[in-house]
């Protein structure tokens, strides 16, 4: 125990310790965390002065849609016990506006597609295998996210997450619950498009959300890189198409409040020009087309896709090309 | 207590302001012991600025360099004229510099589009151990030293994790070579998949071990909601208290460790908090070596 004391660093302490216990036991080395709470994991992760509120949100609705995939209750529940046993690791990446991007576009299908009587798909995630427990814990854990959405700092994430747990609400049938989360959205929309100074965040977040529920209409994704092969998408209705161009087009008019060189202003109009032209609607890919190219002030087809920057990054609106480093991860 | 001999302790060098900033100090009072460099670099247009060569230089003639391939993708599944440009490559700058030993990922990173991309396993099955097999040997042709393959951060399922430690075996024994254990991607397999880290770790040829990795990553969304977060291996914060109880833990069971080496990408680090940070870790794996091998 001598040397152990000689340690400086706390960090080289526990990991010492650590090695000690893992091939010196079989008892837990950490007991602290093996230690059984007696709150419920939603009584936990909305009750902890461990984590932020960003994450605790996050870490709630996560659990909400956890339980209405159903599935093994006890280990998804030990999954999200590790939030609260390790809370410094949760933390919003570089990556979080896209993954809530990504994930709201999600919910906006499955919430559709739950309500639906077209016939399922293994995409269509319906809520009549789950268990009435798992349906009373996400109502539950939704109710804990809603209360505490108005602390998440983040204009993006806060309205990003309004909405699935909007579209979550939806899938439960609790459309009092829904229609408080779309009110705060609606007033979100409303303030992007007429309030006299709009912070680009809010504009970014309710681009992202109309163009979220655009998706639900007409579940196709735009990739950043060029298809070998150039599909287009005819399973839609005549109706859907125009519920579902009337919400890009209100997306690409609240980002026309932000300057030419915005790179969000950009890819919303580029990303409506190739939708159109994944639809086969060739007239008016054409018209967004030369919106963007003037927006770019290039009429290069290349400024449509992206060149490879560090580490899976992507590199947007240049023609000549551009050398960058690998990031040597593993 | 370990009887091997201390492992050399070592940085992987970033041709970046924010790396030069963060090691200064720790090059100055001579505590980087080895130096870890991504050879590859220069071919994707990165430009190595007289600083950096000249610690190139130095720790090469200290024998103390190491190459750490990152853009070969040896189990890609076609031998590509890239490839073989890059083995030239290689080849020239192993005859330029002296390196200790060169390694490179397992698995393939190019497929379609996508040319710079973390790497990904392959079918563990004969004709992958084939290619594989094939291509270390080319490669150790270019370097003329022994070769390694790092352990992955992702694994398609629990079937991958489990069989990765034989694969690789398998690989590294047609050319003598050895295992480049990063253990943050360890953590990121017990992260992902729950698996018991002495159970992860005793499936890798623990006694091929040369090398050691140690940094950090970040947490993603889970795309299918059936676990709260996916760990991954982005090399960009602060190595995590697990990881650091993984270098504990390695020296009791890998008695053949050359040198540990502590990544962190460039421009990752540009305050000064998060180089202070990078020091720390540093000294922290440091610390953990003295009181491993004392």
């Amino acid at each position: 125990m001598t040397q152990i004391r000689e340690l400086k660093r706390k960090k080289a302490l526990l990991a010492i310790i650590f090695a000690s216990g893992v091939l010196n036991t079989q008892l837990p080395v950490f007991s602290e965390s093996e230690t059984q709470s007696t709150d419920s994991i939603i009584e936990q992760l909305a009750n902890s002065t461990t984590i932020s509120p960003e994450i605790r949100a996050y870490s709630l609705l996560s659990l909400a849609r956890s339980y209405l995939k159903g599935g093994d209750r006890t280990k998804t529940e030990a999954a999200f016990a590790n939030i609260i046993s390790a809370p410094t690791h949760f933390k919003p990446s570089s990556r979080w506006h896209n993954e809530l991007g990504s994930w709201a576009n999600q919910a906006s299908f499955e919430a559709r597609a739950a309500s639906s009587a077209k016939p399922k798909t293994e995409l269509h995630s319906g809520i009549q295998e789950i268990s009435a427990e798992n349906l009373v814990l996400a109502t539950e854990a939704l109710h804990q996210v809603v209360t505490h959405l108005d602390n998440v700092s983040g204009t993006f994430a806060k309205l990003n997450m309004y909405f699935i747990a909007s579209r979550l609400y939806k899938r439960l049938g609790n459309f009092d619950e829904m229609k408080k989360c779309d009110k705060v959205l609606e007033t979100a929309f409303y303030a992007a498009e007429t309030g006299s100074s709009v912070e680009c965040e809010q504009i970014y977040a309710v681009s992202s959300i109309l163009n979220s529920m655009a998706y639900g209409l007409i579940p196709i994704h735009i990739a950043d890189h060029q298809s070998q092969q150039i599909a287009t998408i005819n399973l839609f209705t005549e109706n859907e198409f125009k519920e579902s161009e009337k919400l890009k087009l209100r997306a690409a008019a609240i980002v026309d409040r932000l300057l030419p060189g915005d790179h969000v202003r950009r890819k919303v109009h580029r990303d409506l020009a190739l939708w159109y032209m994944k639809l086969g609607k060739v007239e008016k890919a054409e018209s967004e087309k030369q919106a963007l190219f003037k927006l770019v002030d290039s009429k290069d087809e290349k400024i449509l896709y992206p060149q490879h920057g560090r580490c899976g990054g992507l590199i947007w609106w240049v023609t000549v090309s551009v050398f960058s480093g690998s990031c040597g991860m593993g | 207590m370990s009887n091997s001999k201390k492992p050399k302790l070592g940085l992987s060098l970033m041709p970046t302001d924010d790396f030069r900033q963060a090691t200064d100090e720790l090059f100055q009072s001579n505590k980087v012991n080895a130096l870890e460099w991504s050879f590859d670099l220069p071919l994707n247009g990165v430009a190595v600025e007289p600083w950096c060569s000249e610690l190139l230089n130095k720790y090469s003639e200290a024998n103390a360099l190491t190459g750490h391939g990152v853009n070969l993708s040896p189990l890609s599944a076609q031998f590509s004229e890239r490839q073989e440009a890059w083995l030239a490559y290689t080849q020239q700058e192993f005859k330029s510099r002296k390196y200790v030993h060169a390694s490179e990922h397992f698995g393939f990173s190019e497929a379609g589009p996508i040319a710079h991309g973390a790497p990904l396993a392959v079918p563990m099955n004969a004709e992958s151990l084939h290619i594989g097999k094939e291509m270390l040997k080319r490669y150790t042709d270019a370097t003329q030293c022994t070769v390694g393959l790092e352990n992955l951060a992702f694994a398609f399922g629990l079937e991958d994790v489990k069989r990765q430690g034989d694969f690789i075996d398998q690989l590294i024994t047609a050319v003598d070579g050895f295992l480049l254990l990063d253990l943050h991607n360890i953590y990121c397999q017990v992260a992902n998949f729950g698996v018991p880290e002495l159970e992860l770790l005793n499936s890798y040829p623990l006694s091929k071990v040369r090398e050691l990795h140690l940094s950090g990553g970040s947490w993603s969304a889970s795309v299918s909601g059936s676990r709260a977060a996916v760990r991954r291996d982005t090399h960009d914060d602060g190595v995590p208290q697990e990881v650091f109880n993984l270098a504990a833990l390695a020296p009791k069971l890998c008695p053949n460790i050359e040198f540990v080496i502590l990544e962190r990408l460039g421009n990752t680090m540009t305050d000064p908090e998060s180089q202070q940070e990078f020091r720390e870790d540093f000294e922290t794996i440091e610390e953990i070596l003295e009181f491993s091998y004392a």
